[in-house]
């Protein structure tokens, strides 16, 4: 006792304020060095001109909702059924193969996604470089991440629920449906979780739908798209420094949009104990 | 949760009756184009255009895969890609739109202003690896050596004209873009890399090649020992095999060796193939 | 009916691993037979139309030297922030630490590779070193980036051990740091799986590599040296190549080193977890 522990605990507690420094200084820098950026005019509702020194992100923002939204549209529904069948449907070994291939899925780098999706969606199914190829091959990431996600709540709803409500004469669809409802927080977090990652991927997206510059909208999901992260990779390694600005703004803009999504989450985190 | 998914329905209906055109290619080129599309786009605005400056090979391979409409390169086509196009039943031609001299860019503090192809090869290869080795008089230091990536027509024409086909030493720095390659010498006292004279700034020094500046005139006259065309290239095999009198592609290409186009080669820091009328 | 209708959802998961892992391998193989043991030469010349050449070596080299070295660091330092987090720490500090350690881990690597480039990067240049973008610069981004992960994991890995095994080391006697112990051992299969998960998103992740580490193909020697990991390459060439061509196939092969890397550490992990939890048990 006495003098070793005392070293360890000050050591410990040493180390734990220095990262803890370090952490709150990387995201104050990224965030203030593109915060006064945000009040240009137009820096929202502009496009970029002139090598992207000036003007605004306004194609990059929306490039980057409608990517998101498209993966909503696909990973969600996909991916909740999936998930259903986990943890209500499938005999006890047949869930445990499923879920540990999922944790699997999971670990896989997004680049070797991006290059599946590149031989696979853009050649082999022809789609080219666009906005469908780049959903599909995050939609193929993020299914696996939102079940690995959202199968522990569903799994947490107490057994009780279900064989009362079977008890009843309810079928099994609506039995799940109740599961559903009872465990819709932590789905919701899964969900939020889930987009907020598709919308900070930039390896997969970089190879099969996104260009460096284009002049209009993608208004067919055949169009290629201008996203916040890879206009982000391609004006710090294209340009100069008079574009800079344009980058240091967009990434400030998503730190900032991870904070309030992991701000958000943690609110519904507390309030789900409660 | 439902606004979502009608509001990406609304986008995802709209089909926009106008067309694209697609263009990949060269690094060097992109500046050009950029400004090209910028005013092409003023005349014609119904129209989406898509701009790509990955490197001029990256363009080629587009122009094969048909993923694009027009390719930038800064390069001609190598025998292999000529060999493929013939068997893949397709008419590549060029446009010549501009010439460019490769400027060798160093820190305007190092004290060199001239250097020899031979030297250049032997640091790019990595004999010489300081540059006291270059001249005694300067400090000993690591060269920092950077170079432009596989994909680049750039890279493709120091291969053949200064390397001569040998291999890059594995020292050198793979950069993506020109700009990169200025961004990197510009706050690095030690650093060597080349890039197309449109990119060069106040911010880095281009030393004279063989005792020839990299200007104008002298790309002109054909003394600067790294000079190139630069290039545009279609598909003829899309057009019928003979030269597309009309459509977007069409009047892409006019404009851009219109004086009007040619003027703004000459703003990207270029040397115009036709004159500006000026 | 609705069984067999999730169970297609289910199904189509499973098949798109087993799909990836084929299509990639099948991709690879063109390079495989032709440039067969020249893959793990030290020399990546792809485009060189007369001799080119195909080897990962140095590539695959740095990628784990780089992997090794960042990971011991993580492990390190997240161990010792959990364990103050769990021992020391008032519930206040512990809020704000976790809470602070959550945003940074949602954070896209893209802003890191910014932070490295623009931010570290003229730092190193003052230092001295002789180029920005180098294997250190890489090394710290990445810690940043899987600090988080590390000390999450583990924490709550030590917290889940039953408080009984606690109270009853105290209650035989045991000092304090052999109550530490203790914690450790029942909390050594989360802390393994941790430590692991690590290593494998350092050695798959990409943008900050591409962005940070610098784009020469030489073996690292000094903290300063750029260097070229094989998912660098991966992402810095796949958007440029031939369909087809012997440089795809041979960009495939790196990707189903990166792949089977992956995929091994998963095995590898399962199977020494396992093992840690029978041996903890008893």
């Amino acid at each position: 006792m006495g003098q070793g522990v005392i070293a360890l605990r000050w050591t410990l507690r040493i180390i734990t304020y220095a990262v803890f420094a370090i952490m709150v200084l990387t995201l104050a820098i990224i965030v203030v060095s593109g915060l006064p950026h945000f009040f240009r005019p137009g820096f929202f509702t502009e496009w970029p001109r002139r090598a992207m020194s000036e003007g605004g992100i306004f194609p990059m923002l929306i490039g980057s909702l409608m990517l998101m939204a498209l993966v909503f549209e696909v990973s969600i529904p996909v991916g909740l059924i999936g998930t259903i069948f986990l943890s209500e449907i499938a005999p006890r070994k047949l869930s445990m193969v499923l879920q540990s291939l999922a944790a699997t899925m999971n670990s896989v780098p997004s680049i070797v996604y991006g290059v599946f999706g590149l031989s696979f969606f853009c050649v082999r199914l022809s789609m080219g470089t666009s906005l469908i190829s780049a959903s599909l091959t995050l939609s193929t990431m993020s299914i696996p991440f939102f079940m690995n996600s959202a199968v522990e709540f569903l799994r947490a709803v107490p057994k009780e629920l279900r064989e009362g409500v079977i008890a009843l004469g309810a079928s099994k669809l609506q039995a799940t449906l109740m599961v559903l409802r009872a465990s819709r927080n932590g789905v919701l977090t899964s969900l939020i979780l889930t987009l907020g990652r598709a919308f900070s991927e930039t390896a997969p997206i970089l190879v099969t739908g996104a260009v460096f510059y284009t002049t209009k909208l993608p208004v067919r999901l055949t169009d290629p798209v201008m996203t916040l992260p890879t206009s982000i990779y391609a004006i710090v390694m294209n340009l100069g420094e008079e574009s800079q600005w344009m980058a240091k703004g967009m990434a400030s803009l998503m730190v900032l949009i991870t904070i309030g999504v992991y701000f958000l989450v943690q609110l519904m985190r507390r309030n789900q104990r409660e | 949760m439902k606004k979502v998914f009608l509001l990406v329905l609304v986008f995802t209906a709209l089909v926009v009756y106008g067309q694209t055109l697609v263009i990949k290619g060269s690094n060097t080129v992109y500046p050009i184009a950029q400004l090209w599309v910028e005013e092409f786009q003023k005349m014609y605005p119904n129209l989406t255009v898509t701009l790509e400056g990955a490197g001029s090979t990256t363009g080629i391979k587009a122009l094969f895969n048909e993923t694009t409409d027009i390719a930038n390169s800064s390069r001609f086509l190598k025998p292999s890609e000529i060999e493929e196009m013939h068997k893949a039943g397709r008419y590549f031609v060029p446009i010549l739109v501009a010439y460019d001299a490769l400027s060798v860019i160093v820190h305007p503090s190092l004290p060199i202003d001239d250097i020899s192809i031979e030297t250049l090869k032997k640091i790019y290869t990595g004999e010489i690896t300081e540059w006291n080795q270059v001249d005694p008089k300067l400090p000993k230091r690591t060269i920092v050596v950077y170079s432009r990536n596989t994909a680049s027509g750039t890279f493709e024409t120091w291969v053949e004209k200064v390397l001569h086909g040998a291999k890059l030493s594995p020292r050198v720095q793979m950069l993506e873009s020109s700009q990169a390659e200025i961004e990197s010498v510009a706050k690095n006292p030690y650093a060597i890399a080349y890039t197309g004279m449109g990119y060069v700034t106040d911010k880095v020094k281009a030393l004279k090649v063989n005792g020839v500046e990299p200007s104008v005139q002298n790309v002109i006259k054909g003394t600067y020992p790294i000079s190139r065309p630069l290039f545009v290239f279609i598909d003829l095999s899309r057009f019928n095999n003979s030269w597309p009198m009309e459509g977007i592609v069409s009047d892409y290409l006019r404009f851009i060796v219109s004086p009007k186009g040619q003027s703004i080669v000459r703003q990207a820091g270029f040397v115009p193939a036709y004159g500006t009328g000026e | 009916m609705f069984v067999l209708f999730t169970s297609v959802a289910a199904v189509l998961v499973a098949a798109a691993l087993f799909a990836i892992v084929f299509f990639i391998f099948s991709e690879s193989l063109r390079a495989i037979r032709e440039v067969g043991w020249g893959l793990f030469s030290p020399n990546w010349y792809p485009v060189w139309e007369l001799e080119p050449e195909f080897g990962v070596r140095t590539m695959l080299l740095n990628s784990l030297i780089l992997t090794v070295w960042t990971s011991v660091w993580v492990w390190i330092v997240g161990l010792a922030v959990a364990l103050y987090l769990h021992k020391y720490a008032r519930d206040r500090e512990k809020q704000v630490v976790l809470r602070i350690l959550e945003y940074v881990s949602g954070v896209p690597s893209v802003v890191f590779g910014l932070f490295g480039v623009l931010i570290l990067g003229d730092l190193f240049l003052r230092a001295g070193a002789w180029t920005a973008q180098n294997f250190l610069n890489a090394s710290i981004v990445l810690t940043i980036l899987t600090l988080p992960f590390m000390t999450s994991l583990t924490f709550q890995s030590i917290e889940k051990v039953p408080s009984h095994i606690v109270d009853g080391a105290v209650a035989l006697g045991a000092k304090d740091i052999h109550v530490l112990l203790v914690e450790l051992k029942y909390a050594a299969p989360g802390i393994v799986n941790a430590m692991l998960g690590v290593f494998n998103r350092i050695f798959g992740e990409t943008m900050i590599v591409l962005m940070v580490a610098g784009g020469a193909n030489v073996l690292v020697r000094s903290f300063f040296d750029p260097i070229r990991p094989l998912t660098a390459t991966l992402g810095s060439e796949i958007g440029e190549v031939a369909v087809g061509s012997l440089h795809y196939s041979a960009l495939f092969f790196i990707a189903l080193l990166v792949l089977s890397g992956c995929l091994i550490l998963n095995v590898l992990t399962n199977v020494i977890c396992r093992r840690l939890e029978r041996w903890v048990k008893g």
